[in-house]
């Protein structure tokens, strides 16, 4: 997906200001900046210029929904000082035993929903308009 | 007739990864979970199909065998002339095995907890692994890890709770002796004995170290006594040029890396995921053009498995002060994430 087409789309869907801003800042970073794998809620306010937490919730909603799929959302277990990325698999059994599997050890996560923090990446979609 | 599941409950019991447990069954197109116990009720049925049964009880074995030998261990390699390997691996296998020691009884499997308090604390030579090319004699011992869990209040009597109620939280600490299965490994044709050590990640270098200079002291006592061979161990690979050459290398990723500038910057990178590489992070990128050269003092790269499943690592742990030092060695390097011999075989061959 070209960086052309997804400000056209956010221009016909016309979300309301400070979002619309916030949006198109947030497109531009994604398609200047190559090796981008890993941004926060904190990243993604910082390079959106929004101080309010809702409204990055807001715009990190909008930009992973079908209208305008310019993030995936993905989320890590952090475990003291390790890193584990959590495949689908793992979220998808936690969502409905409620109870994380450690990805390591194979055994029940105490206290697994904070633990669970989520990042974002360009989606699929992008990186290949971006190749093209 | 040992129930082929006791070599995975036995790989959980030693607190083997499960990670690498998932892909060496995945390897041996078993079934696998998310967890252990799911895990296992997945391979039962598996065990009771008349066409599947003895090759998935032939693979546990196997699966648990070369996790024991191979999977996260610290690694130090001797070169030895291949005359003498001969001569002394024929030796240990007459003379080298403890016999009637407290751990025969259940070996592979782990003692019970109660068992274990009352083992010795010495490391004892438990049995012999044959492999084609080479001789593993399985060293067991025991360590002691401090665990520290929050103790929920309702488990509290009404006593402990006027003494303890004022506190939001309660720790309780639990010393708990650990089985570990250390491997000397002679090796004729190559001309080297490896020592590997159990406990990478539950240990910290000190330990190891004292149970490797246990290790060294008894196969160098064993070599002299049984074929007159002085010092068999004296003669250590050192692993400090690998650093550098990992790094240049462009196969697999550079999960981590620690150098030196010569502004007196000291730098220790890290990457939050296996998938990216520190070479390719753009900061760190940035930072090589800076300073021209680098002067990397540790590293940890892994690449993917040959055997299809996992992601095998090697990691040279080293101090920045190696950095300084005239003559840097560093003897021994970490194995990691190996689900069998061919994973490990694969992670030395692009260390040596």
């Amino acid at each position: 997906m070209k960086k052309d087409i997804v400000i056209s789309r956010i221009a016909d869907d016309d979300p309301s200001e400070p979002l619309k801003g916030a949006c198109l800042r947030l497109v531009d970073y994604i398609y200047s900046h190559d090796d981008i794998a890993h941004l926060t809620f904190t990243r993604l306010a910082a390079i959106a210029g929004l101080d309010d937490l809702l409204l990055v919730v807001q715009m990190t909603q909008y930009l992973t929904g079908a209208s305008v799929p310019l993030l995936d959302m993905k989320f890590e277990l952090i475990d003291e000082d390790e890193i584990f990325d959590l495949d689908p698999e793992y979220l998808d059994e936690a969502q409905r035993t409620n109870k994380l599997m450690h990805p390591e050890k194979g055994i029940e996560v105490p206290d697994y929903e904070n633990k669970i923090y989520p990042y974002f990446v360009p989606s699929r979609a992008v990186l290949e308009g971006k190749q093209e | 007739m040992i129930n082929p599941l006791s070599y995975i409950d036995a790989l959980q019991i030693r607190d083997v990864s499960f990670k690498s447990v998932r892909n060496a069954l995945k390897n041996h197109d078993l079934p696998v979970s998310t967890g252990w116990q799911q895990t296992v009720e997945k391979i039962a049925p598996e065990l009771k199909k008349k066409d599947k049964k003895d090759a998935c009880a032939a693979s546990l074995v196997l699966i648990h065998n070369e996790l024991t030998l191979y999977c996260d261990k610290v690694v130090k390699v001797y070169e030895v002339d291949s005359k003498i390997l001969e001569s002394l691996a024929h030796a240990m296998s007459k003379d080298f095995i403890s016999k009637n020691n407290v751990y025969l009884k259940n070996f592979p499997f782990p003692l019970s907890i109660d068992e274990l308090v009352k083992a010795p604390l010495d490391v004892l030579c438990v049995a012999q692994w044959d492999e084609k090319d080479r001789s593993n004699f399985m060293m067991c011992s025991k360590q002691y890890i401090t665990e520290r869990e929050e103790i929920p209040g309702d488990s509290l009597g009404d006593d402990a709770k006027k003494d303890f109620g004022v506190f939001d939280e309660l720790i309780g600490v639990r010393r708990k002796p650990i089985q570990l299965y250390d491997v000397v490994s002679i090796l004729p044709d190559e001309g080297v004995i490896e020592i590997r050590l159990d406990g990478v990640k539950k240990f910290n270098s000190d330990d190891i170290g004292r149970r490797l200079r246990r290790i060294e002291q008894l196969v160098s006592q064993f070599a002299e006594k049984s074929i007159g061979a002085l010092n068999v161990l004296g003669s250590t690979l050192n692993f400090y040029p690998a650093i550098k050459k990992l790094y240049d290398a462009n196969d697999g990723v550079v999960g981590e890396l620690g150098h030196v500038t010569d502004a007196a910057g000291i730098y220790r990178e890290k990457m939050r995921h296996k998938s990216r590489d520190v070479r390719t992070d753009p900061y760190h990128h940035g930072g090589t053009i800076a300073v021209v050269d680098l002067n990397a003092y540790s590293i940890s790269k892994h690449w993917p498995s040959p055997t299809g499943n996992g992601e095998p690592e090697v990691s040279i742990p080293a101090h920045f002060s190696i950095a300084s030092d005239k003559n840097p060695v560093v003897d021994v390097l970490h194995v990691l994430n190996c689900s069998c011999q061919e994973d490990y075989d694969f992670v030395l061959g692009k260390v040596l």
